[in-house]
């Protein structure tokens, strides 16, 4: 008995994936639990662990492509001789449709309806109702003349039906970052100064078109303006440029990108278009979503840092082994917060407002790829020592890519600390569908006003962002109030 | 300016009939052209008026009065060959193409061929497979051929008055369905430029490339495809060699879609040809791949069913159109 393993969704957020690399190869028998494939998500890359044993006959998509969930990867076969010719007719055939398979949570009449044949322009008018009752004579007569001359007489093959609208994986049959538009939708992007990169086709296999190009234009959805459109004697593609990893893998820094070709062009910018990884599209849908959709609003507050700086250096000098760092003692004050005002511990659910008793902290690492969020568990039971361990691993885990989906997932609070690079206070967009993320800016020397005096003190802005759905303005003052109480007052984390 | 209404077929005879009166060393030559008044009567009265030398009843030997003509034109009169039906040509293929087609380049350019080989082609009713061969790429094929293909009989009129006065051997292919279309046409002389194109109706969402038959059949949909939303433009080149490809290219700047509609097949089929040459040209402005509309491949059937499913139908072009459109 053979099987077809198909693209497994290994996030509840994953829509599409990458195969970075085959563990097996063709032949090679796999057992229960082996690693069949490096596979990278929204997230992360991870092991692929299959269920099923068996000989790998055959993969049918190649490393480097994005693929949706759902569409078939690899036939297995129970004997190494075992026929597989149906299931490479199944998969051929199941391939045609991934889009429309992995589409959007929320199912949609369109792609619970059964797949039809695939509705292709079948340029014969064979296929008329006409033909129906007289197929036989004209299959015959074809046949009759398909005997003399054979392959090129064959009507070209139907093209894949274009992928259910809304439906979120693009279908890339013809390997890595390949976006399959029309000559005149770039052409008429090209002109707009769009990036078509980013568009989302609505033609056969997922084809940009004309329409695409000006629906986005006219809606401004997921427009990007590239500065003036170049002049056509050099107009630098992401295809014309060498060196440019497909998006497999992480898009070099721009200033060691290979060569970088310059248009020069009168009185236009050069430019240069990177591929996008998948961490980097997961980022632009979270981010947009969230300031689109959410109505923020941000409530600021200064806070003294000298006692817990203080703290800080003595837990160092008492116990140098434990290495507890700043944003530590501030996951923890915030967790003693959060537990007295659970308003901000929250999510905004459309018909209800979830809060929740335990503090699961999210915090924002910054990697070569960009931000992730893994999540400290239950902060409010836990002591310094064992949050800076846990928060140091998964740094480290981030700075890797090797973060599981556990690592990242849920969260109930969002700290992103800026104050490492110099920021004196910023705004934070919110990590949804959380209520809150607390944006941490840097520790400063200033001058203070003491009673009567002005005297040079170390302060630190703070700034909650909150979902005006779910959380006022009070309880956002409250909660900083309260935090800044415990940060001015470290004993009380005691309490 | 008078108008007349005449037949596709009479417009033919007159196109004949003032070139043979304006110039002496123009005759007709075929089987049954004379006598007869024609098989199709393209040539009524013709004889009556010119006489058994201008207008010659040649025995069933196409090969032979293919030859004749050939060497005729070579002498410097400006011979019509009329097939009584383009299927019997392939008899004389190896004149047509040999001869015809080669002799002003092989003779260094001291013998032009001034001839017009016409006669009706195409599927006609139920004539079955043999008498139903479209061969318009054929000849379009082999430099040294024009070929033209008119869809109205204002059209064959201007057309084959062109062809008589060219220097070249001219392929003149009439469609024989299309011998009973009537059509209001200027009383006075008038001739059309072969190699010329004409923009039959105004559109912007699509382009349907189509000539002889086909135009005709897509004229006849305006109205379907306005019930559709869908604004056509069709473009018939009228001369499939030259062709107008700059009329083309043109209106596929104006609306990126483009279907072609060929009773020939589609494999090297003319459609085949004018679709390189777009894309040659208009890769950029194209939104969606090309769009052919073919006979299938199959020889013609003789039975009516199936004879239909086999040719280009209005509802084959409105599904190509729909596909060049995404709206499938």
């Amino acid at each position: 008995m053979a099987l077809l393993l198909t693209m497994p969704s290994l996030s509840p957020t994953m829509e599409t994936g990458v195969i970075t690399a085959w563990r097996k190869q063709v032949g090679d028998r796999i057992e229960v639990g082996e690693v069949l494939a490096e596979i990278e998500t929204d997230k992360a890359v991870m092991d692929y662990e299959v269920v099923d044993e068996g000989y790998v006959r055959e993969f049918l998509v190649e490393t480097g492509q994005e693929i949706a969930v759902g569409t078939p990867i690899c036939i297995l076969s129970a004997t190494a001789e075992e026929d597989i010719a149906a299931l490479r007719a199944q998969a051929r055939s199941a391939a045609v449709r991934p889009a429309a398979t992995a589409a959007a949570p929320a199912p949609q009449p369109q792609a619970a309806a059964p797949a039809p044949q695939p509705a292709a322009p079948d340029p014969r008018p064979a296929a008329s109702p006409a033909l129906q009752p007289v197929a036989t004579p004209l299959a015959a007569a074809q046949a009759v003349a398909a005997q003399a001359v054979a392959a090129p007489m064959q009507a070209p093959p139907p093209l894949a039906p274009p992928p259910a609208p809304g439906s979120a994986g693009r279908p890339s049959g013809n390997g890595a970052g390949r976006v399959r538009i029309s000559p005149f939708a770039r052409k008429l992007a090209e002109q707009q100064g769009l990036d078509w990169q980013a568009l989302q086709g609505t033609g056969p296999a997922g084809r940009i078109v004309a329409r695409d190009v000006e629906a986005a234009i006219t809606g401004g959805a997921a427009m990007t303006l590239t500065g003036p459109p170049p002049a056509p004697a050099a107009r630098p593609t992401a295809q014309a440029l060498p060196g440019f990893a497909p998006a497999a893998q992480p898009a070099a820094p721009a200033q060691s990108a290979a060569p970088a070709r310059p248009a020069p062009t009168a009185g236009g910018a050069g430019y240069e278009d990177l591929p996008l990884s998948m961490m980097r599209k997961a980022i632009a849908r979270k981010m947009a979503e969230s300031k689109q959709t959410v109505p923020h609003f941000q409530t600021t507050r200064k806070v003294r840092m000298e006692k817990l700086l203080e703290l800080r250096a003595s837990l160092k000098a008492q116990f140098p082994d434990v290495r507890i760092s700043l944003n530590d003692l501030l996951v923890k004050a915030c967790a003693v917060a959060l537990r007295r005002h659970p308003v901000i511990n929250s999510q905004f659910l459309g018909d209800r407002i979830r809060r929740f008793a335990g503090a699961d902290i999210a915090v924002a690492v910054n990697t070569d790829d960009g931000l992730i969020t893994p999540v400290l568990r239950n902060v409010e039971a836990k002591g310094l020592q064992q949050i800076a361990a846990e928060s140091r691993a998964l740094a480290d885990k981030a700075r890797e890519r090797k973060l599981v989906p556990e690592d990242y997932q849920g969260g109930t609070f969002t700290i992103s600390n800026m104050g490492m690079f110099g920021i004196y206070e910023f705004n934070a967009i919110i990590n949804t569908p959380q209520a809150c993320i607390l944006a941490v800016a840097g520790v400063v020397r200033e001058p203070v006003v003491e009673g009567e005096r002005i005297v040079i003190g170390q302060t630190m802005h703070l700034t909650l962002s909150s979902d005006h759905r779910a959380v006022d303005g009070v309880a956002a003052a409250e909660f900083l109030a309260t935090l800044c109480g415990i940060i001015e007052n470290p004993l009380s984390l005691l309490l | 300016m008078g108008t007349q209404t005449v037949f596709f077929r009479e417009a033919l005879n007159q196109a004949m009939v003032e070139e043979m009166e304006r110039d002496p060393n123009v005759f007709l030559i075929g089987e049954e052209v004379g006598r007869y008044n024609g098989a199709y009567k393209v040539s009524l009265g013709m004889l009556d008026r010119f006489g058994p030398k201008r207008v010659v009843d040649s025995p069933i030997s196409e090969n032979g009065f293919t030859g004749l003509a050939v060497g005729a034109a070579m002498t410097g009169l400006r011979p019509i060959v009329e097939y009584m039906s383009f299927n019997f040509s392939l008899v004389a293929i190896d004149q047509i193409v040999s001869n015809a087609a080669k002799t002003l380049y092989m003779s260094g350019g001291q013998f032009s061929i001034p001839m017009v080989m016409r006669g009706p082609g195409g599927p006609a009713a139920q004539v079955a497979a043999q008498h139903s061969n479209v061969m318009d790429s054929i000849f379009a094929y082999f430099p040294g051929l024009k070929v033209v293909l008119p869809s109205t009989a204002y059209d064959a009129k201007g057309l084959l008055k062109s062809a008589i006065r060219d220097n070249n051997p001219v392929v003149f292919i009439e469609n024989e369905m299309l011998y009973g279309l009537k059509q209001e046409i200027p009383e006075e002389e008038y001739t059309l430029p072969l190699g010329v194109g004409e923009v039959q109706v105004t559109g912007r969402d699509v382009t349907i490339v189509a000539y002889s038959r086909m135009a005709h059949m897509v004229r006849q949909m305006v109205p379907e495809f306005e019930k559709e939303g869908i604004s056509m433009e069709l473009v018939d080149p009228r001369t499939i060699k030259p062709l107008d490809i700059e009329l083309i290219a043109r209106s596929v700047a104006k609306t990126h879609r483009v279907v072609i509609v060929e009773e020939g097949h589609r494999f090297c089929g003319v459609g085949a040809g004018i679709a390189d040459e777009i894309y040659a040209r208009c890769f950029d402005d194209l939104d969606a791949p090309i769009a052919r509309v073919t006979h299938t491949e199959n020889p013609l059937p003789y039975a009516k069913g199936i004879e239909a499913a086999s040719l280009p139908s209005p509802a084959a072009v409105m599904r190509a159109a729909k596909a060049a459109l995404y709206r499938l």
